[in-house]
């Protein structure tokens, strides 16, 4: 096996799709590193789902490729490297917990039975119950215990966290958290909790408009962008302070008197920011991600809306 | 069983044992009701070998009351055997990869270690290879049960839909059709319930077709008569409802009235002589026909079946979410 911390896990090039209603992703290059927490982010539509997809073969690409670990999606090598959740956490609602496991064992050239059935016992539920039977929290510890059991180098989650009550979310992150420290396995996890995503993640996929938007480091992106708020400059249309030349706007929105904006800096030194009557900080993950998603309709639709109000 | 298998048995078992069930229990029945039929044959004497046709040597109660009797029970398991290649493609071939797509759960296998060839030839042959089964032994039963009295006096004949579309080749062959519409069907609408509905409207739309259109493939046969003496008897073969005079230079006028009899008009002999003709003609198809028709539905049956299983390979293969 290759050495999971200098490999790219998903390499992305030109990759783009197409369906009947038009491009779903278009266009799209990225690098994800091996043995990191990518958190895929982006809003309804945006084309996370189709990525996930791409990454699984169980879509092929329009153009351009996708590669895990340097193998086509489709090629038994990927498969095995490979696990899935999807959304809709699907699984045969008329086996039993044991059958369950048993297709995953079927099913997979390498399969760890212990693992499974640690993960399975660890929430409680019988063996023998029908997964029809089962609620939404239980039934995502069986997809889990299918996809940890497969030893996977990379691990695919697609909103894992959606329909489940707060408790269980809880478990749910430990579970895969627990998963990543044991084995240092890559993860790829798209979710709307970004808060939850800021914990975990440590790498970032933003997707918009079926394009990428921004990606890179997590802690990195942070660094390289400031947050100012103060007092709106009213000689100034949006009201941002001047000698802001070169610096890209992510987003800025004027509530009342004060100004909040989003700047890439890309570290370097922002002049207008050494003034006083400007407060400037470090954005959380959180804050950058929510600017850039509130920015993804158009360029910088912020200022315009300020532009025109 | 392992692997894909294990999972196309595991979801297909239920399927399959009440599909085994139901087979021996009219295997039973068919075995039991053909004992009792030989035994009245034997008890009463009947010359059943002799007794083929609508003229049949055997004109006696007995030899009624067998028919009588046994057409019935003939006609229930006739319309079973017809009706397979239906429920099978309704109900096996539909939900096959139909239930898979509306469930989602196709992602899930799919995403194993295993690849889409594997997983959909696995299911596929086992359903494919009980459809053979089941439909061939249905077809055998009804052959073996509907021979000593078939083609006999008012019984059951070979072109009857019964006998016709419930044996033979084609029967196994419209089975195997069954199940690959219903596939494709499940493949494309991506709903069970959906896949099912134009699966019945495929199977049971293509045999009211056939049925249709059967005997426009193959041309009857011509039996003539001299003047108005007695016509062949038709025996076993089926009256291709095309009747007639012979005219002086050997034409056939398909006119089965041109010497019709009512009171007041001349009798048959010198209507013939009045209008030229110099005999009498109908046509049919030999029984020998049977193979003929059979093998030309088993050929569309199988060719359909094909072109519907590539579609299914390149939808497949293009992997539509």
């Amino acid at each position: 096996m290759t050495d999971p911390i200098a490999a790219t896990a998903l390499r992305a090039t030109r990759l783009g799709r197409r369906f009947r209603k038009g491009w779903a992703l278009r266009d799209c290059g990225f690098d994800l590193p091996a043995g990191r927490i990518t958190a895929l982010v982006g809003p309804n539509g945006a084309g996370k789902s189709t990525l996930f997809h791409l990454a699984t073969g169980l879509l092929r690409p329009t153009e351009g490729e996708i590669r895990v670990f340097g193998a086509d999606p489709v090629t038994a090598e990927a498969r095995d490297r490979t696990a899935f959740l999807s959304q809709d956490k699907p699984l045969y609602t008329g086996f039993t917990v044991a059958e369950t496991l048993r297709f995953g064992r079927e099913l997979n050239r390498s399969w760890d039975a212990a693992t499974a059935e640690r993960v399975v016992r660890a929430g409680n539920i019988p063996l023998d119950a029908r997964v029809g039977t089962l609620s939404q929290g239980q039934r995502t510890r069986i997809a889990l215990a299918l996809a940890f059991a497969k030893r996977p180098d990379l691990l695919l989650l697609d909103e894992p966290l959606a329909d489940l009550d707060p408790l269980v979310r809880i478990e749910v992150m430990g579970l895969v958290m627990a998963e990543v420290a044991d084995r240092g396995i890559t993860v790829v996890m798209s979710s709307h909790v970004l808060s939850e995503l800021e914990n975990v993640c440590d790498h970032v996929l933003l997707l918009a408009h079926g394009g990428v938007r921004l990606q890179g480091d997590a802690q990195q992106l942070c660094e390289d962008h400031l947050r100012l708020t103060g007092l709106a400059d009213p000689s100034r249309k949006g009201g941002l302070p001047s000698g802001l030349d070169g610096v890209d706007v992510v987003e800025s929105s004027v509530t009342g008197r004060q100004l909040t904006a989003l700047l890439r800096t890309d570290g370097r030194p922002v002049d207008a920011c050494a003034d006083d009557r400007w407060v400037t900080d470090i954005p959380s993950l959180e804050d950058l991600l929510l600017a850039y998603l509130r920015s993804a309709p158009a360029a910088t639709p912020s200022s315009d809306k300020e532009a025109a109000a | 069983m392992k692997g894909t298998l294990w999972l196309a048995w595991r979801q297909q078992r239920t399927l399959i044992l009440v599909g085994a069930a139901l087979l021996v229990a009219c295997a039973a029945w068919v075995a039991f009701q053909r004992a009792d039929m030989m035994a009245y044959i034997s008890d009463h004497h009947i010359d059943t070998a002799n007794c083929k046709g609508w003229d049949g040597d055997c004109r006696g109660d007995a030899a009624y009351r067998l028919l009588q009797d046994t057409t019935g029970p003939l006609r229930a398991l006739g319309s079973l055997s017809a009706a397979l290649p239906v429920l099978i493609g309704v109900f096996w071939g539909a939900p096959l990869l139909g239930r898979e797509l509306e469930s989602g759960t196709w992602k899930l296998a799919l995403t194993q270690g295993v690849g889409i060839r594997r997983w959909f030839l696995s299911r596929f042959s086992l359903a494919l290879g009980c459809a053979l089964v089941g439909s061939a032994v249905l077809a055998g039963l009804l052959v073996w049960w509907w021979e000593p009295v078939s083609n006999m006096l008012d019984g059951l004949y070979w072109h009857d839909g019964f006998i016709f579309n419930a044996t033979g080749p084609a029967a196994v062959a419209c089975a195997v059709f069954g199940l690959v519409a219903g596939t494709a069907a499940g493949l494309l609408l991506r709903r069970t319930v959906a896949a099912m509905g134009a699966t019945l409207v495929a199977v049971a739309g293509l045999r009211v077709l056939l049925t249709a259109v059967r005997h426009d493939w193959v041309s009857p046969v011509v039996r003539r008569s001299q003047g108005d003496s007695a016509r062949q008897y038709i025996g076993t073969a089926e009256s291709a409802g095309d009747f007639g005079f012979i005219d002086r230079s050997g034409n056939l006028v398909h006119d089965a009235a041109a010497c019709g009899w009512s009171p007041g008009l001349p009798d048959m002999k010198t209507c013939m002589a009045q209008k030229g003709f110099t005999g009498r003609f109908y046509a049919v198809y030999p029984t020998s026909d049977f193979w003929v028709f059979q093998w030309i539905e088993t050929a569309i049956f199988l060719g359909l079946a094909a072109v519907l299983m590539a579609l299914i390979c390149v939808v497949l293969r293009r992997r539509v979410v």
